[in-house]
């Protein structure tokens, strides 16, 4: 028995990784056949470079749309969309692969809000951080289909970054400001306290402190994602314009677009979660019983 | 083209920028590298999981020089300006800035995950809290790199208020300002980070706890990186 259960793992694993080594195979060899048809040149730097002067010196006042951005944002949401509706196609009690995947993908993220966040406000927030989550990895795994001139990932704009930046910012402050009511949220801008005796004074001097770090996490959370996408996304398109296009460019996209892609999904999900989580404050009164 | 003075700096802003930008993220990546040798000389059994961990660890340290090389091919490959003397120091200030600014990142970077590889291979059942801490204190220790690049591509993109020789010096200490106050923070931030990865990796039932007192901490120690990119702003805005 031990036998047969041993040579069918080894033969599921063995087909594993023939299936996943097969498709990495089949995606590079695709590319690197269509490749030298593929319009990719040093104009993808220069029109990166001129985006950024739009955003940077601002001289589109307001008026001005960022077209293929927005396109690639509604692909975008059109994929999540057609995956959230192949996910719910049927709820069974014991699942089957198809939801089991699913429910993997939900379990993650339930768990680490879940330690953070404690039940309650875990249950509510989960759907928040799978859609930031699947919305940054979808962007950049959709770079795979570089080979279709107008699709790009919309991360590649500072606006796109700054958005979802802003709307963790409004999440984190805003639920602080509804779970903790607004004046203990307003105390902790000014802790640490002075104390004399058993009078508590707000301590001015930290103030501003506190309030650049805020607009400083804003900023450096953004601007992470900003930097390693659009990085990746230039050191892409010059090195395959150095080198022609030859056999390299897909291992770049390998690891600049999917690997540091789902890193820096990953990352930008977990600093939302932590950004709550810090001011919602402890959660002892919840009775966390992970032991002392 | 040889003759224009503009190619010029650019090229000796791009050379700074890498050269020096690559620095501090190799010797971090280096250090991670040498504790997962360390560690699988130990455990050689959990060696997949320690070259996993290594193997993200040395990603996101990776992306500091990212930031370093992007604008040095931002530099090179790109007309960036044609006339005007202060977008010529405000081309060097842009390389000074990320050149020195991901020196900190870099080795803080290292350091933190150095330490939570060698804290895999000490508690192997506590990777996951391992792995998810080392992530999300690398990315905080990532923000003065950030901001260094911040600055950079404000140097280099944004329609200049004023003009003048003085102006045009002060972009290059803008630049300065930035870079230099950038290598501070993150080498704290990482340093803290690392010994409390460390005594995660001991008890990781100790997580909420250690992470909201050394978020608190890392906080302070960042806003002194917050500062010098506000005076950095500041010396390009206002003065």
């Amino acid at each position: 028995m031990q036998a047969i259960l041993e040579k069918a793992s080894n033969l599921i694993a063995a087909r594993k990784k023939a299936f996943i080594w097969g498709s990495i195979i089949a995606l590079c060899l695709f590319e690197i056949i269509v490749s030298p048809f593929v319009h990719s040149s040093m104009a993808r730097v220069t029109e990166h470079v001129e985006n950024m002067k739009v955003i940077f010196g601002i001289a589109i006042p307001f008026g001005g749309i960022n077209a293929k951005v927005l396109l690639n944002t509604w692909l975008i949401m059109a994929l999540m969309i057609i995956f959230a509706l192949i996910g719910r196609r049927k709820f069974e009690t014991f699942p089957g692969r198809r939801q089991g995947m699913f429910e993997l993908v939900y379990e993650l993220f339930y768990n680490l809000a879940q330690e953070s966040l404690g039940e309650r406000m875990a249950r509510r927030y989960t759907p928040y951080l799978l859609t930031l989550f699947f919305f940054i990895l979808l962007s950049d795994w959709v770079l795979s289909f570089y080979l279709f001139p107008w699709v790009e990932e919309p991360t590649i704009s500072l606006n796109t970054t700054l958005a979802l930046g802003t709307i963790a910012f409004f999440v984190s402050h805003i639920t602080a400001i509804k779970e903790k009511g607004f004046l203990h949220y307003i105390s902790h801008y000014f802790e640490p306290m002075i104390e004399i005796g058993p009078v508590k004074i707000p301590n001015i001097l930290f103030f501003p402190i506190h309030v650049i770090g805020e607009l400083g996490k804003v900023i450096s959370h953004s601007f992470r994602l900003f930097g390693n996408i659009l990085g990746g996304a230039i050191i892409y398109v010059v090195v395959s314009a150095l080198i022609h296009e030859m056999i390299l460019p897909p291992g770049l996209i390998l690891f600049l677009g999917i690997f540091i892609g789902t890193i820096q999904a990953f990352v930008f999900t977990l600093l939302a979660l932590t950004y709550i989580t810090i001011l919602v404050g402890p959660e002892e009164e919840e009775g966390e019983n992970h032991g002392h | 083209m040889a003759t224009d003075p503009f190619m010029a700096v650019s090229v000796c802003a791009a050379a700074f920028a890498i050269g020096m930008g690559a620095i501090g993220p190799s010797l971090g990546i280096g250090r991670i590298g040498s504790a997962a040798l360390k560690s699988i000389h130990y455990q050689p059994a959990i060696s997949s999981a320690l070259m996993k961990n290594m193997l993200i660890g040395m990603a996101v340290t990776e992306s500091s020089a990212i930031f370093a090389l992007v604008t040095a091919m931002i530099l090179l490959f790109t007309p960036v300006a044609t006339a005007g003397w202060e977008k010529m120091y405000a081309i060097a200030g842009a390389g000074l800035s990320i050149g020195f600014g991901t020196l900190g990142s870099g080795l803080g970077e290292g350091f933190i995950a150095s330490k939570a590889v060698e804290s895999v291979g000490r508690n192997p059942e506590s990777e996951p809290v391992i792995t998810r801490f080392m992530l999300l204190t690398q990315a905080i220790t990532e923000s003065p790199a950030v901001f260094a690049l911040v600055i950079s591509l404000s140097l280099l993109f944004v329609d200049l208020p004023k003009s003048g020789f003085a102006y045009a010096v002060s972009l290059l200490a803008t630049g300065l300002c930035m870079g230099i106050g950038a290598i501070g923070p993150a080498i704290g931030e990482g340093y803290a980070a690392g010994v409390a990865c460390e005594a995660v990796g001991k008890k990781p039932s100790s997580f909420p706890v250690v992470i909201r007192t050394l978020l608190l901490g890392m906080a302070l120690a960042e806003s002194c990186g917050v500062y010098a990119m506000v005076v950095a702003l500041c010396i390009m805005y206002f003065a």
